[in-house]
């Protein structure tokens, strides 16, 4: 057990990056820390929003929706979490060859290192779940022993789904085991993972709207009945969908308990605890059990699979072909992002998970939703839909906001390190290498904005199709600007001393500009929308569309003049 | 032919890192370039190959201004610097021919070359792998072999015998003597005072950012003592 304990403190130690959260010298908080700020940014937004949705429950009467609600969500999130850690801690973590040449049992080793990847999933929880439930109980005057259980019960929860996700997690990597190519393995493997832990999700969710469909509803109500009986009719839509949503969290037990146990504190909430408490027992048992037979085993063979000589011959007639060499330098840079498995799902999958689910829930719920409103409203209010700019800035407000989860170019620079120098001195001019370097953000922000212009074309079929070219057009040139904006910045500010390629992407600071940028972006569009409100929709269309035109030639006259001067930087 | 007139360089004010260099690596010559850490060495060949601005005097490379020209300047050069651990992610093939694209090589020659210098560095068994999986010497050799693809006529070469077992090195030194043979030039940095001595045709030394000798090994001899080694003599020069 002592072993244990100080192999978990060694690992932990060496797993977090605290430098720039503490202050090496004080061992206290430091407030000069970018990262500080950004996770203050975070805890205070995380409050406001959850705060504001708590009172329109309140005001709408439906407070208990949100402990459903919650559930389903903490659950989203850390199975979705595991999914990424149990790949990074638990099976290709860099430091686990170290811990192999010691005399310590599987067992142990794979206890230790999913107490750490626990860790990091409750350090997420303490800034988004905790506050967010807080809040519920002090809103909704909860009992005193409500926050504790509110504490224990997240932990229970996290650790039962977490497990649940490694132990399938074990069988998959082995099922697996035929793609040879570590990379291709690591990004199949979370893939399917996702598929086996979401598609459940997705089924309960859409049978569980189904059954809406068929619960029976109210007659609808002539529009000359009194306000009390719309009322009425109101909360019995509001209650079917709280009804949807138990309906939907029942097939995870956990949940399920969960929100017996915080919805009405008494005796009972301690028996629920304990069952999930023994729940947790059992799926741990179980897991470690199996780990114990595998684990050093999988991990033998993953650092196996990254040895492995292939011994294959080289055909050099098929692969040296020739070919531009922008092109080629074009290639390169999608190669080097598709061929890290870091750099792949922090950039490129998580945008298109996104909008899968994005597109996913609005085109199965929002039907509904349209629906239940225009049998609960007196008057068809979607019939009564206009377009104007402001509903045309929204949209393009919520582009630039998906824009954010993205910082390919943010990191174009960054992510060679040292050897970034090689853009220096190959003979390519520094205007097209700037070029050619935001191609593949320009690529990955166009997808975003064709999903979400399919989306809103598919939703209201109201807005006329040259709109929609309209507002891809403004999209785009918004796409050029952020996209240039953030080389900009990766230039002037490269950080070249990255030891690996996560911490590219966790300790860039330079991602606090990324979300400067946005706001400042998203307060542009919006000011458009209000200087231009006496004006036509199409006169305010094209002065925004001329203005951003403006821009973007700006920074191309910038660019081809001063593009010496921002590779500078790198030496 | 690389010519350095009055190069100087300054990271700070009134503070010369480089100062007022002038040096001219002839066409035929292999050009060694010695002095201790932190002498300006790096800011040097950082400067020669257009990595690092040049604050007053210029460089030419065949005649072409890096500064005016770089582009014409850079095509003429092939560069080694002292990290290899470049394009980890991509197999030694892709690499190479990444390089050859860049360099605009054509596909016969590039086939040619490519099988050439990788049997004789003995990395072509290995092209098909990441060169994250090769070793340090794999990864000097892979880069070597890349900047021997495109068969530039100036070499430019930082510490290119580091990691490299002595095989490799051994290639690498009749590899540079063949080429200055051709006609065409070599300059490389380095810390091994006997391979400079033995293989180079002149040697350069810099001490804190000043050239305080360029000429060959029996000029320096002559100059500043007969009968000591170039240790020796690299030690009197940079003390005093």
């Amino acid at each position: 057990m002592k072993k244990t304990i100080n192999l978990l403190k060694t690992m932990l130690k060496t797993s977090y990056d605290m430098s720039g959260i503490i202050d090496s010298d004080t061992k206290k908080l430091n407030k000069k820390s970018i990262k500080v700020w950004l996770i203050g940014i975070v805890f205070i937004i995380v409050i406001y929003l959850s705060y504001m949705f708590i009172n329109l429950l309140k005001e709408i009467g439906a407070p208990e929706i949100f402990l459903e609600l919650f559930f389903m969500l903490l659950q989203i999130l850390v199975m979705f979490q595991t999914i990424l850690l149990v790949i990074s801690t638990l099976y290709f973590s860099k430091d686990v060859e170290n811990y192999l040449s010691l005399p310590i049992t599987s067992r142990k080793l794979l206890i230790t290192k999913f107490s750490v990847m626990m860790s990091i999933i409750f350090g997420s929880e303490i800034i988004i779940a905790l506050p967010v439930i807080f809040i519920y109980g002090v809103r909704t005057l909860q009992n005193i022993l409500f926050y504790p259980l509110a504490v224990i019960l997240i932990a229970l929860v996290s650790i039962f789904l977490s497990t649940i996700v490694c132990i399938v997690m074990i069988f998959v990597m082995k099922i697996f085991r035929f793609i040879k190519n570590k990379y291709l393995y690591q990004n199949v493997i979370i893939l399917m993972m996702t598929i086996i832990v979401f598609i459940p999700l997705t089924n309960v969710l859409n049978s569980s709207i189904n059954n809406l469909d068929n619960i029976e509803m109210p007659e609808q109500q002539s529009y000359n009945e009194d306000n009390a009986q719309d009322e009425k009719q109101a909360l019995e839509e509001l209650s079917t969908m709280v009804q949807t949503i138990r309906h939907s969290n029942k097939y995870f037990i956990v949940t399920e308990i969960g929100v017996k146990a915080l919805s009405n504190i008494n005796y009972k909430s301690i028996i629920y605890v304990l069952e999930i408490l023994v729940l947790d027992l059992l799926t741990l048992t179980v897991f470690f059990t199996i780990g114990k037979f595998t684990y050093i085993k999988d991990i033998l063979w993953n650092l196996s699979l990254f040895n492995k000589k292939k011994n294959k011959k080289v055909k050099l007639y098929k692969k040296c072909k020739f070919k531009n060499n922008k092109y080629s330098y074009l290639i390169n840079e999608i190669k080097l992002i598709m061929k890290s498995s870091t750099y792949f799902i922090h950039y490129i999958y998580n945008i298109l998970i996104l909008l899968i689910v994005i597109t996913v829930i609005v085109t199965t719920l929002f039907p509904i939703i349209v629906q239940s409103i225009k049998e609960t409203m007196e008057e068809d209010i979607f019939s009564m839909f206009t377009f104007g700019f402001t509903q045309f800035s929204l949209i393009i407000g919520i582009i630039q906001v998906i824009f954010t989860l993205s910082s390919l170019s943010l990191t174009a620079i960054s992510r060679y390190g040292k050897n970034a120098i090689f853009f220096k001195y190959i003979p390519m001019k520094f205007n097209t290498q700037f070029r050619l370097k935001n191609i593949p953000q320009l690529t990955i922000n166009t997808i975003i904005i064709l999903v979400i212009l399919g989306i809103v074309h598919h939703l209201i079929p109201a807005i006329n199709n040259l709109y929609i070219l309209l507002m891809f057009i403004v999209a785009m040139l918004l796409n050029i600007i952020n996209s240039n904006i953030l080389l900009f910045i990766d230039l002037q500010r490269p950080r070249l001393n990255y030891q690996n390629e996560i911490t590219v992407i966790k300790q860039n600071d330079n991602k606090l500009f990324q979300y400067i940028l946005t706001v400042v972006m998203c307060f542009i569009i919006w000011y458009f929308s209000q200087i231009t409100e006496k004006l036509s929709l199409n006169i305010s269309i094209l002065i925004e569309i001329i203005v951003l035109s403006i821009v973007v030639i700006g920074m191309e006259i910038f660019i081809n003049k001063k593009s010496n001067k921002l590779f500078k930087k790198i030496i | 032919m690389i010519d350095l007139i009055n190069v100087s360089k300054a990271y700070r004010e009134n503070l010369n890192v480089v100062e007022n260099i002038n040096v001219r690596i002839n066409d035929g010559e292999i050009f060694g370039f010695i002095g201790p850490n932190g002498a300006g060495k790096t800011t040097t060949i950082k400067m020669m190959t257009g990595i690092l601005d040049i604050d007053e005097g210029n460089i030419l490379i065949d005649n072409k201004s890096i500064k005016k020209n770089p582009v014409q300047a850079k095509k003429r050069f092939g560069f080694v610097p002292d990290d290899p651990n470049i394009f980890l992610k991509l197999t030694g093939i892709e690499y190479l021919n990444f390089i050859a694209d860049i360099y605009e090589v054509n596909e016969k020659e590039r086939i040619d070359r490519i099988e050439k210098i990788t049997k004789e560095f003995e990395i072509y068994a290995a092209l098909e792998e990441k060169i994250e999986s090769y070793s340090h010497g794999m990864r000097q050799k892979i880069i070597i072999s890349g900047v021997l693809l495109h068969n530039p006529q100036n070499w430019i070469l930082d510490e290119p015998l580091t990691g490299l077992d002595p095989k490799s090195s051994f290639k690498l030194k009749n590899m540079m003597k063949e080429h200055a043979k051709n006609g065409k030039c070599v300059f490389f940095s380095t810390h091994v005072l006997e391979v400079a001595e033995r293989l180079c045709d002149r040697i350069g030394i810099i001490n804190k950012g000043k050239i305080i000798f360029v000429g060959t090994y029996e000029e320096m001899k002559k100059r500043f003592g007969n009968g000591a080694s170039l240790e020796e003599l690299f030690i009197e020069i940079t003390e005093n």
